[in-house]
């Protein structure tokens, strides 16, 4: 699935992300496939999500998260 | 030790919000701005650090202070700063010292850059800092594996102190005893490897403070019903909690002026200091207070890591006007000036977004435009005490919401007309809550008021001089013939201010009023006005100074300025500061762009002269069209 429809609280891997022009920032913010992440924050009327990688908490928007594809754990 | 055995150049590197600014000021004592969220260091920053050689000679060795980036794939200006500066240094590498600061709560991800840092051959020094506040969360890092595995030294600062100065020189000092890029491993084990191998993070829900708290600071209704309460409190504390300093401020000023005229004998000398040195120092010293606390609430919601939640929270709206959530940052920085604002645009990837992010910055009420509207608020609001509110403090508030919509409304219009293809993101790093110290916030507000002291106070004061003299001269012939008409005859009081009044007229500074009046006519404004606006030009804070110089110069009474200026009279003997004029001169100063320095940092900025004139004129026709319309209607 992708991340924007994720539930919260959940702990999700990323699978992999789809190519497109958030890639790189995506990548160095340590969203990479593998990762552990979970979704903190749910969007509100539209507005951007929050995901927790490690110690990490990572704001970004529906588009950006659309990007990322994550399995269940 | 010789001298050419230590690094020719020092560099301080890492992820953004890793505290690279703090381990700068501390090594190099400077006290460049420092807070808790990504992108607060938007250019690189140089000082020198000093070192004790072997010859027990000081010697300086240049380190720059680098805007924080994830990669040295740049997306935005400020990693372009960063990653040029690398390219740079390239040549020199041998001779580079490159401390890479790490955020010790946030280990894994510091990974990446190093890996890309190292295989730029730098000689490096890896910086565990907030060591102490990884620890308090249960993480741990085992500081030898960490070195054997990235064959780097590895150092930890828990606390500022002179022993972690000391630390830091000492690896300086054993520069040629770092391992070159020959010496140290060619490839690195995997960032997992090394995460897994040197780094212990305990499974305890660490996140449950910030989520508790951004429950309700980020939700849809309380995080912006919250937001806007803080800033109410602060503008009702600017206007309430400021009083009784101000009050004694001016009490000092007003027996240190009379002390001074008494000192000095009738004449040329005792009128500059009487009439114009001391109203400039003390139009600037009364406004310390106002900007303290307006500086003590950024410096709270900044060092809390909340400026970055607001930014994250009100992401969306910005959108629909064709800016981003990084905006918000630059929004509320114009709060306090424009110019470190318009710089920390440079964080938005989007060229769109910043061009308008630097257009509209500027409407936001600064600091130096409160001592303006304290003026004239203290002239048309009478101060009553409603609930927790006063009504000074209500419309202060109100005015800095103008500025707001007006920075909104500009914005539409532009999103409408500039076009982009270029994709806008927000993927933006949230910091975690901290705690301000007192030590912090007491930095930001002393440098703060230190900076309005000095370069505004050298403005306000050179120009109070000079116009005291354009004041209190005039061509010859004009001033001797005001000399004639009242020559001879013991003067009553209404004489001698008619003199007074009829002297200033006919000054320099009175002949460049008159000449600007027909201009500012339809907003109800007198040349008297007109002589404020155009000394103002420069730098917005110099209305009072010059009010107050102007209503010195032939005076004797001690009155506050908003006392003087009530008391004002047309030649028909109707007031001059109406409701009218005073709201229409209240709007002007609220949207003209009358600073030099934002003008010029938005040409260095934009790289367009275009731009600067155009914001200039655009936000001078806003400001006018504003003063006509209020003046006409009331």
């Amino acid at each position: 699935m992708n991340l924007h429809k994720a539930p919260l609280y959940i702990p999700l891997k990323i699978s992999s992300l789809r190519e497109g022009l958030f890639l790189d920032r995506l990548r160095q913010m340590g969203l990479t496939p593998g990762s552990v992440i979970s979704v903190v924050r749910g969007s509100v009327l539209g507005g951007p999500i929050v995901v927790n990688l490690g110690t990490t908490l990572i704001g970004l928007r529906l588009e950006e998260a659309a990007y990322i594809q994550v399995t269940e754990i | 030790m010789a001298t050419n055995s230590l690094p020719k150049n020092i560099l301080l590197a890492g992820n953004p919000n890793c505290g690279k600014t703090t381990l700068f000021n501390m090594l190099t004592g400077m006290r460049h701005h420092t807070a808790n969220y990504p992108g607060v260091t938007v250019e690189t920053k140089s000082a020198n650090i000093k070192i004790l050689n072997s010859d027990k000679q000081f010697v300086f060795i240049p380190c720059t202070d680098l805007p924080g980036i994830y990669s040295l794939d740049a997306k935005s200006l400020d990693e372009e700063v960063a990653v040029k500066t690398f390219q740079n240094q390239i040549e020199s590498k041998d001779s580079t010292l490159l401390f890479y600061i790490v955020d010790s709560t946030n280990f894994p991800k510091s990974l990446n850059l190093f890996y890309e840092l190292h295989k730029l051959g730098f000689k490096m020094v890896l910086v565990l800092n907030m060591y102490n506040l990884a620890q308090n969360k249960g993480y741990s890092i085992n500081i030898l594996k960490l070195s054997e595995l990235l064959g780097v030294p590895v150092i930890k600062i828990e606390k500022r102190s002179q022993a972690t100065v000391n630390e830091f020189k000492q690896h300086i000092k054993n520069f040629q005893k770092l391992p070159s890029k020959s010496e140290t491993k060619n490839v690195l084990p995997p960032i997992e490897e090394v995460v897994a191998k040197s780094f212990y993070q305990p499974a305890i829900n660490w996140a449950g403070f910030i989520q508790k708290a951004d429950k309700y600071l980020l939700h849809p209704v309380f995080g912006p019903l919250i937001f806007f309460s803080i800033m109410a409190m602060v503008f009702q504390s600017i206007f309430s909690w400021s009083t009784i300093p101000m009050q004694a401020i001016e009490n000092l000023m007003s027996n240190v002026a009379k002390f001074l005229g008494h000192t000095f004998p009738d004449g040329k000398i005792n009128d500059l200091i009487v009439q114009g040195i001391m109203p400039g120092i003390t139009g600037v010293l009364v406004f310390i207070p106002q900007i303290a606390f307006l500086f003590f609430f950024i410096a709270i919601m900044e060092e809390s890591g909340y400026l970055a939640r607001v930014s994250f929270m009100f992401d969306r709206l910005m959108q629909k006007f064709g800016l981003n959530g990084r905006s918000v940052i630059s929004l509320i920085g114009g709060a306090a000036c424009a110019v470190p604002s318009i710089l920390s645009a440079r964080t938005i990837s989007n060229k769109k977004e910043r061009l308008i992010t630097i257009f509209v910055t500027p409407f936001i009420s600064c600091s130096a435009r409160l001592p303006v509207y304290a003026v004239l608020i203290a002239l048309v609001v009478p101060k009553r005490e409603w609930l927790i509110f006063n009504t000074q403090g209500l419309v202060l508030l109100g005015l800095y919401l103008l500025g707001i919509i007006a920075a909104f409304l500009s914005a539409w219009i532009l999103n409408k007309f500039i076009k982009s293809d270029q994709k806008s993101f927000l993927i933006l790093e949230l910091p975690f809550y901290k705690r301000p110290t007192f030590e912090q916030v007491a930095r930001v507000v002393w440098n703060k008021v230190q900076g309005f002291v000095l370069s505004a106070g050298k403005v306000i004061l050179a120009i109070s001089i000079v116009l005291w003299f354009l004041a209190s001269h005039g061509p010859a012939d004009r001033f001797k013939g005001i000399e004639q008409e009242f020559a001879g005859v013991e003067l009553t009081d209404e004489q001698k201010s008619l003199k007074s009044s009829q002297k200033l007229e006919n000054s320099y500074a009175g002949i460049v009023g008159k000449t600007i009046e027909p201009l500012i006519k339809p907003l109800g404004f007198d040349w008297k006005i007109g002589i404020a606006l155009f000394t103002s030009f420069a730098a917005r804070e110099v209305f009072v100074g010059t009010m107050s110089t102007i209503y010195s110069v032939g005076s004797e009474n001690e009155q506050l300025l908003s006392e003087k200026l009530s008391e004002q009279k047309r030649p028909d003997g109707t007031p001059v500061f109406t409701l009218g004029v005073s709201v229409a001169l209240m709007l002007f100063y609220a949207f003209a762009m009358q600073c030099m320095s934002t003008l010029a940092v938005v040409k260095k900025e934009t790289e367009s002269w275009l731009v600067a004139l155009a914001q200039f004129a655009y936000m001078g026709v806003f400001a006018w069209v504003s003063a006509w319309m209020a003046y006409v209607l009331l």
